[in-house]
């Protein structure tokens, strides 16, 4: 079992500001920008290397960049296609997966470890199940920028196998103290 | 692909930051009374009350009395109408607390929550005095009539129609699923009146008073869960013009604009129903020793409990977020469905898991659990199925369905 000790959240921060919040999640959503609409062209920055930044949550932005522009292949597909509702429900499920995964990343309060553990959590799973329904959606003519994005997407996704730190941070905050865990205040 | 060209891919909501969400003192202070309200007047009530569809009318009454005490009751329903004025986020708020009693406000027709169907507030002056106001003070109660045998998801294909006489409207169909529709003093219902137009303009709302003849209540629905919606008939049931509700014509749009807010609401019954069921599932885990440990030690367990927490949190920040857009006045079509649906679905797998996770004790009536299992799989289907939501989603990233080409 991973400890929080092993996590890069921290455990003691001080309880940020809301203009510190409001400066990390502008941060973040540089970070989702540039690999949503630049994924191709630019390096990722390694999420440890972001200034000021909880690693896990920049990777999480990372990833859900990356997811966005999976999304937005599978609708250029749809759409290219005329696709038929099964592929456009497959399209809906990988906005519905964003959607959900970028309210966790932007509510997520450095000094909450369970806020960033599940927002970490929320963006990997969003990758890894955007990946398989985008694959039965793209066209060949957008098949080498699947393909490119997908290896980076498979890259990020290796660095933390099948979401176990974040699930075993996250377990760990909920199961291991007997007092109510606070999922109920997310504000 | 440049970036320039892929900004033009996504609605911008999808690329824009999500607004924060901020609760008022007001809303804080709300949520803590109803948290009061669901542990001194409901929990302890639930095992009196296992299977009921309605409370008795006294135990209704008492809980009436104490919401509106605690400033509870009506809490969307704007000040000057009479109600608390705390909006659709405060409305949220409360009812996610009630909703984890499975007396709560499980269905629209369990009278604690006193908001009345939205399309209400549309009333004019004289419409607000018979019913908007005996309805917020507790003396009527109210159903909203749109589906119909041939017409669910597919609202627009109403049969029901209202023919103008000269002097009124004579109203002809059958309506089926109506909360609280053998119980209710007044309904607002919904009919073609141009068959051509049909949701372009061409379908009215009535208000049809329960002593109107030709109202025929037909059976209560046994479901699964505790509701027991109503089978009505209308048979050459006629109404006065002075029951329009809002303009001739213009009935779809309002029966969309109510169903933005009560599918919120719907699932902010869903976020309850979830936390009641994670509520139970935690002490249960740490608790339970099988094979020489406890169940809150297993990996396999501990993700799905990770898995379960994430999926309720973000449910719950989509449903705040659409209830504060929708108090701003924003145009939220696109996050109703979002909302709506992962709610509804996170619910149904909340609760599976608690179930589950509790083994035969879960499906036993010792626990509420089997209770709110029963109750929550209809939250996928009604009030917009999880499909239809699918495609609202579908619709606005990449437009209306064409024919597949051969």
């Amino acid at each position: 079992m991973t400890s929080m000790a092993n996590s890069s959240i921290p455990m003691d921060a001080e309880r940020p500001a809301p203009r510190d919040l409001a400066a990390l999640r502008a941060a973040l959503g540089r970070i989702e920008a540039v690999a949503r609409e630049e994924a191709l062209d630019r390096a990722p920055p390694p999420p440890s290397e972001q200034a000021g930044l909880v690693p896990d949550l920049a990777t999480a932005a990372y990833q859900l960049g990356l997811t966005a522009r999976l999304l937005a292949l599978g609708r250029r597909a749809v759409v290219a296609r005329r696709a038929g509702q099964a592929r456009r429900f497959l399209l809906a499920e990988v906005a519905l997966d964003l959607a959900a995964a970028r309210r966790l990343l932007y509510a997520a309060r450095p000094d909450d470890a369970l806020s960033v553990a599940l927002a970490a959590l929320g963006a990997r799973d969003a990758l890894a199940a955007a990946l398989p329904r985008v694959l039965d959606l793209v066209t060949a003519d957008e098949w080498a920028v699947f393909a490119a994005v997908r290896e980076r997407a498979e890259a990020t996704l290796r660095a933390d196998l099948a979401g176990g730190r974040a699930l075993e941070a996250a377990a760990a905050l909920l199961l291991d103290q007997d007092e109510r865990a606070a999922i109920e205040e997310v504000c | 692909m440049a970036g320039a060209e892929f900004l033009d891919a996504l609605p911008a909501r999808l690329t824009e930051l999500p607004p924060s969400i901020e609760l008022s003192a007001e809303q804080r202070a709300a949520r803590e009374r109803a948290r009061r309200f669901l542990q001194e007047e409901l929990l302890p009530r639930e095992r009196q009350f296992p299977e009921c569809d309605h409370l008795p009318a006294e135990v209704e009454e008492h809980l009436n009395a104490r919401a509106r005490e605690l400033g509870l009751w009506a809490p969307a329903t704007p000040r000057e109408l009479g109600g608390a004025g705390l909006g659709v986020l405060g409305a949220v708020l409360i009812k996610e607390q009630v909703a984890q009693s499975v007396l709560g406000d499980v269905r629209q027709d369990r009278g604690i929550g006193g908001d009345p169907w939205p399309a209400l507030f549309q009333a004019t002056d004289e419409q607000k005095q018979r019913y908007l106001y005996p309805h917020l003070r507790g003396e009527k109660r109210m159903f909203f009539a749109l589906t119909e045998p041939a017409a669910g998801s597919d609202a627009a294909n109403i049969q029901t129609r209202a023919e103008w006489e000269g002097r009124g409207w004579r109203i002809n169909g059958r309506k089926h699923f109506i909360g609280a529709g053998g119980r209710a003093d007044f309904g607002v219902v919904f009919a073609v009146t141009d068959p051509v137009k049909r949701a372009r303009g061409g379908i009215t709302c009535f208000i049809v008073d329960r002593e109107t003849p030709g109202w025929r209540w037909v059976r209560d629905i046994e479901t699964m869960g505790a509701c027991r919606p109503a089978e009505l008939v209308f048979e050459d049931c006629r109404v006065p013009p002075s029951n329009v509700l809002g303009e001739v014509g213009q009935g779809f749009v309002l029966a969309q604009q109510t169903l933005s807010i009560t599918r919120i609401r719907q699932a902010a019954l869903c976020l309850g129903t979830a936390q009641r069921a994670f509520d139970l599932l935690l002490p249960w885990l740490r608790r339970r020793v099988t094979f020489g440990r406890p169940l809150a030690q297993r990996e396999a367990i501990r993700w799905l409990v990770a898995r379960a927490a994430a999926d309720l949190r973000a449910a719950r920040l989509l449903t705040y977020s659409v209830a504060q857009q929708i108090d701003r006045g924003v145009d939220v079509r696109w996050e109703v469905p979002t909302a709506k649906t992962r709610a509804a679905q996170m619910a149904c797998r909340v609760v599976d898991l608690a179930m589950q996770l509790h083994g035969a004790l879960g499906v036993s009536r010792d626990l509420p659990l089997e209770r709110l299992y029963r109750d929550i799989r209809s939250m996928r289907i009604t009030e917009g199925a999880d499909e239809i939501q699918r495609d609202l989603i579908a619709r606005e990233l990449a437009g209306r369905e064409e024919p597949v080409s051969a």
